[in-house]
């Protein structure tokens, strides 16, 4: 927890997100635990593992279910999105500042996630891209192509690698 | 999933010597243990059939 203090105090910029983030715990080095208090208290988990190519790590939330599985589909419906949207964006910097050299992947389980991850990098680009290099994945799951990602980009993304730069 | 894997070694050259204590700390979780199979499956299959920026 007191590197999620000293994230958090040392955020200069006021206009990141509005939202301040749940506070998370790293039971792993690669994973991470939250707990999302909206309308009922659901266990959010963040696992960054490696893909096998070009050295990036996958990025992947859902809810944390009793028996140790996981549901990354369903929706919470938990009246809290921006805030868990928000707190999964301090534990990337959180682990991107430890391993500045990785990149990471991550898309939605579904579009209209997608296109909510890809409306919030839009809407906070400007903040996001003076600590990320965010590329987006333009095509299909069997035919796609990365360009650097631009907010007044008309075609849809639908996956998104993004590597420290400061 | 053990997260911290724990094992003694001894010293060869002091066969009485107590033996030591290596705390081996995973960083990575493996392909196989993560929570999430079939999003890795996906991502695996999206990235290996990416054109990347800098190819």
């Amino acid at each position: 927890m007191q590197l999620y203090t000293i994230l958090f105090s040392n955020t200069t910029s006021r206009d990141f997100m509005t939202y301040h983030p749940y506070p998370y715990k790293r039971p792993h080095a690669a994973r991470y635990t939250f707990v999302s208090a909206g309308k009922r208290k659901v266990e959010k988990v963040v696992d960054f593992v490696p893909i096998g190519i070009n050295g990036i790590m996958n990025l992947a939330f859902g809810n944390l279910l009793p028996d140790g599985t996981v549901d990354d589909k369903v929706s919470s419906n938990n009246g809290d999105i921006l805030k868990v949207l928000t707190t999964v964006v301090y534990i990337l910097k959180d682990y991107t500042a430890e391993y500045p050299q990785i990149e990471i992947f991550f898309t939605g389980s579904t579009n209209e996630r997608t296109r909510l991850y890809t409306r919030i990098i839009k809407t906070y680009f400007s903040t996001f891209n003076k600590e990320f290099r965010i590329t987006g994945l333009i095509g299909s799951d069997v035919d796609s192509a990365e360009v650097l990602f631009d907010p007044k980009f008309e075609l849809e993304y639908f996956a998104f690698l993004i590597k420290r730069i400061n | 999933m053990p997260l911290i894997k724990k094992s003694s070694t001894k010293n060869p050259s002091k066969k009485s010597a107590s033996s030591a204590t290596v705390v081996v700390v995973k960083t990575r979780i493996s392909a196989k243990d993560t929570l999430f199979p079939e999003k890795l499956a996906r991502a695996k299959k999206i990235l290996s059939n990416t054109k990347f920026l800098n190819a």
